[in-house]
């Protein structure tokens, strides 16, 4: 026993140092979210228990679940989530696949690859204002550039409401977030192709794969980790996306642009009704934090790191 | 390795602390300086270059006749303000006086956020000059009557005639509601992108209506003496029938989510001959059709054949309730009333001085709108229509209720009789509640 | 042999290159239209392409009247301080959860991602509450150190993806050389991380750069102003400064954009260098 003890002692102590290092790399994040995070997502939760609108405090006072009950049983929440799913699915699938043409067309060796990556990258670095301010310059109907430049070509007769109709407003939305959204993608994903073992390539090619093939084979394998990453971060973010549908549509023509993040933009900051907001606030985290888990689950997140 | 890490998360700790605290210190400098100037910290609710200009000559100004006194102007854009200030006002940490509309004053009188200015305005020589009206509709704001702002700006509720395509169309203004919409039918030319009437569907959409619905009416009081909201009085769902029933007949499809930008933009760009907002929007006009090309008219002819002015909120200036320096802030807020400072800022940027002396100044008679207005604010004729904003909870019945239903029945899927129904029994609720409320308080 | 390439070049490039930058161009070419035109000019119909009369005063307003050039010092400071400390945390922290098995990592992973999941907006009241309770509200420091909080754990998450990437037999031959564990990391893994930490930086920096939100809440003060709160100045109640607008975003994109143009020669194969040398 004792001989053991004494036989390894600079084993058990590079075991220790190897234990504790972890610890110490988290420390810093760990201790900015016990110092800023805990108090702020508590009250939020806390506060989705209660009725709380400092301008109307007749009203205010502990509620229990009531909240919860009014914002489920009523329409107007699964409305908005309808949109959020549709926006949230559109924004994904098609900000995705876009970003990995360019991130497979901007990996290639030639002339004015620089260039055309710093291109790429300006929709992201566009302030929210302007490209608000901008996309409603480009879709109104009198004086925007696209119906005047579609009836030049002779696509349409007469200038479209395209934000404005019902059955265009939502699909017009997504084209303008689509268009700031790529470069997230394409720079993410042009980024963890570098880290991909060239060797796998002259492998796959000895092996006869076609370009196809090693795409598939050998290059969306490779990346699959930031994919379900960039993936899952950015159904977060757009289900979170305010700025571009509030000041292009306000959540209208009657609701058909309403996102559950319009609705609570409503709630909790243009009306200071905090308790309601924030217990939307807490059902958005659920349905999000259930949804990251499957997504997980099913891409089997982080399973063959070893 | 342990070593190289301790090091590093000490270096990382250390460097953000002595970040945060060189930067604390420099913060809490202000307030009062050594030599017996006290500072202090004003708002502007509606940040623009050109505001920011106006304030910064008028404080250079204000800080040469009086020494003692430093003003921090602080301009805060006007998409958050609300945010801001109730943030502000909520934390303890709102400034020592600031700028506000009107519509929000009664949100932070119920939080108790605001001085009351009866005894300082009763001491200054120059209230006498305060616009009587005005005043008066701010005293509305508090149930007890008492005075928590002095109005210096008002922007009234008029319709914008682009009086070119009128003349193109040998078409004479029209003054009453029905002769408008007439002539916005007969002004539109679909073919050639020309209509007749800008109409605002999105964002604020409700809140013009409502305005719009008490020009027409002529009715005073946004409740009866029972307490029942008047809403929805037949002559409102008239003018609510007839008012949707312009979309697409007299507007562009667009106009259903029009925010006040597009709404702007298209009376701007020429493509819209009649728009309903208020004399703030009057510079950009000026810069984009040109003077010469457009006219206003803030009091339109109601039903029972009496002008009425709707009053939109007035542009107030307010002290804070955790103001240290009230003393200060009035002298500096007064300065901003005066007669001289009240037109210099609302000639530099075309909105109407609530100041009687100012009312009379050469500028204003100069320009027609302008000048039709300052007559009837002075006439004591004129009926000023004050609507229910001393409520809280108004607005946000405007963001989360009305503006939505509006744009149902513009797109004819709801019945405006049964929109403005259920929109005066919830404002009649609310008002029950918040004097139930203001009783208890006293 | 030739024409083949040429053929495959032209259609598996340039062609969908021509066609994406098209659609990515277009808006730009319209803000940079925009700040190039007179208000009347950008509201006048028919619709104009080219400006006419073509004007720099906006560039002018938004530069001096808006007072940017503090505005952009001040934006400068928040953004690179907080992109230097959240690369570092990331670089730490994403290193600890590559590379090492440990009790509690299920736990760190699953907090960093609920920190995403609540919107920020109704974090702004508690958020205020806190940094006003330490006296911090009014402060650059305030912005930063939010910025950090918020924008870390992706960057986290993201940056342990790269370190993932990065074989641990370089590392282990490095120590075999006699390298302690920092300084394989130092000499084996940073230099491999570089298309990485551009990534991350680039990422983070765009966040925090144009980060309006709580930095007009946090900030009363106008000479602590970052851009994002003096673009926004532009948009009055009552009307909107197009052309000044567009300027003044112009100038504020034109530094990331320079930076990530100078950077994006660093996204190059990182292994294949270290392979070969």
């Amino acid at each position: 026993m004792k001989k053991t003890e004494t036989a390894t002692p600079a084993l058990v102590k590079a075991k220790k140092k190897r234990n504790l290092a972890p610890y110490l790399l988290l420390l810093p994040p760990v201790l900015l979210v016990l110092i800023f995070m805990v108090y702020p997502i508590g009250y939020v939760f806390r506060l989705s228990f209660y009725d709380y609108n400092p301008v109307m405090p007749w009203l205010n006072g502990f509620k229990g679940f009531g909240n919860f009950v009014a914002i489920i049983t009523g329409s107007e929440f699964w409305q908005a989530m309808l949109v959020s799913l549709k926006w949230v699915f559109w924004e994904v699938i098609l900000q995705f696949t876009l970003g990995l043409i360019i991130a497979l067309l901007l990996n290639q060796k030639f002339k004015a690859r620089g260039f055309f990556r710093a291109l790429i990258f300006i929709p992201w670095a566009m302030s929210g204002v302007l490209t608000a301010v901008l996309w409603n310059l480009i879709y109104n109907q009198n004086i925007g550039i696209l119906n005047d430049l579609l009836m030049k070509v002779g696509l349409i007769e007469t200038g479209k409401a395209w934000i404005s109709n019902p059955s265009t407003a939502l699909p017009s939305l997504i084209l303008a977030e689509l268009w700031r959204g790529v470069p997230f993608f394409a720079i993410s994903l042009l980024a963890a192709m570098q880290s991909i073992p060239t060797e796998l390539y002259e492998a796959g090619k000895i092996d006869g794969a076609n370009r196809w093939q090693s795409l598939i084979h050998i290059t969306v394998p490779q990346l699959k980790e930031t994919i379900v990453l960039t993936t899952l971060l950015r159904t977060v973010n757009e289900f979170n996306s305010v700025d571009l549908i509030y000041s292009l549509t306000g959540g209208g023509p009657v609701g058909r642009t309403t996102t559950v993040s319009i609705l609570l933009a409503n709630q909790a900051t243009k009306s200071t009704n905090y308790g309601y907001g924030s217990a939307m606030s807490v059902i958005c985290f659920i349905i999000l934090a259930i949804f990251a888990v499957i997504y997980l689950k099913i891409t089997r997140f982080g399973k063959e790191e070893n | 390795m342990k070593k190289a890490l301790t090091i590093l998360i000490v270096l990382m700790l250390g460097t953000m602390m002595a970040f945060a605290g060189g930067k604390k210190e420099s913060n809490e400098a202000a307030a009062e300086t050594e030599n017996g100037v006290v500072e202090i910290t004003y708002w502007d609710n509606n940040a623009s270059p050109i505001r920011t200009e106006i304030f910064t000559n008028l404080i250079a100004e204000f800080e040469a006749e009086n020494p003692d006194i430093k003003v921090n102007f602080v301009p805060v854009p006007n998409s958050e303000a609300k945010s801001k200030y109730s943030l502000a006002v909520q934390s303890h940490t709102a400034p020592d006086c600031g700028i506000i509309t009107q519509t929000w004053m009664s949100d932070f009188i119920v939080q108790k956020g605001l001085l009351a200015l009866d005894d300082y305005i009763a001491a200054w020589d120059g209230s006498q000059y305060l616009l009587d009206i005005a005043q008066e509709s701010i005293r509305m704001m508090d149930p007890n009557g008492k005075t928590y702002g002095m109005a210096f700006s008002q922007t009234l509720p008029a319709v914008w005639y682009n009086t070119k395509m009128f003349e193109e169309a040998g078409m004479e203004i029209p003054d009453d509601w029905m002769s408008i919409f007439d002539a916005a039918y007969k002004l539109t030319d679909k073919s050639k992108g020309q209509y007749g009437f800008a109409l605002r569907g999105g964002a604020g959409s409700s809140q013009q209506l409502e305005q719009m619905l008490y020009m027409y009416s002529g009715i005073a009081n946004s409740f009866d003496e029972n307490g029942n909201a008047t809403i929805n009085a037949p002559e409102h769902v008239e003018f609510l029938e007839a008012f949707a029933d312009l979309y697409m007949n007299a507007t562009a499809e667009s106009d259903i989510t029009n925010g006040v930008n597009e709404m702007i933009a298209e009376f701007d760009s020429g493509s819209a001959a009649i728009m309903f907002h208020n004399l703030g929007s009057y510079g950009q006009h000026a810069d984009t059709l040109g003077p010469e090309n457009f006219t206003a008219l803030s009091a339109v002819k109601s039903l029972e054949d009496t002008e009425v002015i709707v009053s939109n909120g007035a542009t107030c200036n307010v002290i804070f309730a955790d103001s240290k320096h009230p003393e200060e802030a009035f002298r500096w807020i007064s300065f901003v009333n005066s007669h001289e400072a009240t037109s210099y800022f609302n000639r530099e940027i075309g909105q109407i001085p609530t100041n009687t002396q100012a009312l009379q100044d050469e500028w204003v008679a100069d320009i027609p709108q302008m000048k039709q207005a300052a007559d009837a604010l002075l006439s004591g004729n004129c009926v000023l229509v004050t609507l229910p904003f001393n409520m809280p909870g108004w607005a946000d019945l405007h963001t989360n209720f009305a503006e939505r239903g509006l744009q149902e029945v513009i797109l004819g899927q709801r019945d405006a009789k049964e929109f403005l129904d259920s929109w005066a029994a919830q404002l009649t609720q609310l008002n029950k509640n918040y004097q139930l409320y203001m009783q208890s308080q006293q | 042999m030739n024409a083949r390439r040429t053929r495959e070049a032209v259609f598996l490039r340039w062609l969908p290159l021509i066609i994406i930058s098209i659609f990515v161009l277009l808006p730009i070419y319209w803000a940079i239209a925009t700040s190039l035109k007179t208000d009347a000019g950008i509201l006048q119909r028919p619709v104009q392409y080219i400006p006419n009369p073509f004007t720099l005063e906006n560039y002018s307003e938004a530069w001096v009247a808006s007072n940017f050039s503090l505005y952009f010092l001040n934006s400068l400071k928040v953004s690179l301080a907080s992109v230097f400390f959240i690369c570092v945390i990331a670089i730490m922290a994403g290193y600890a959860l590559a590379r090492y098995k440990f009790k509690g990592k299920i736990l760190f992973m699953g907090m960093v991602l609920c920190i995403q999941f609540i919107p920020h907006a109704v974090l702004l009241i508690p958020l205020f509450d806190t940094f006003n309770k330490v006296g911090l509200v009014g402060t650059l420091t305030s912005v930063a150190l939010v910025c950090i909080t918020l924008n870390f754990p992706f960057i986290t998450v993201l940056m342990r993806g790269f370190i993932t990437g990065i074989p641990y037999s370089l590392e282990e031959a490095a120590q075999i050389d006699g390298c302690s564990r920092f300084g394989g990391v130092v000499r084996i893994v940073i230099p491999m991380l570089v298309p990485g930490i551009v990534t991350c930086g680039a990422f983070s920096f765009i966040g925090i750069w144009n980060e309006f939100l709580f930095s007009l809440m946090f900030l009363s003060d106008a000479s602590k102003y970052t851009i994002p709160i003096g673009l926004r100045m532009m948009q009055g109640e009552y009307n909107v400064e197009y052309g000044a607008l567009a300027a003044g975003a112009i100038i504020a994109m034109s530094i990331p954009v320079l930076l990530f143009a100078y950077l994006q020669k660093y996204l190059v194969n990182g292994l294949g260098g270290a392979v070969k040398g």
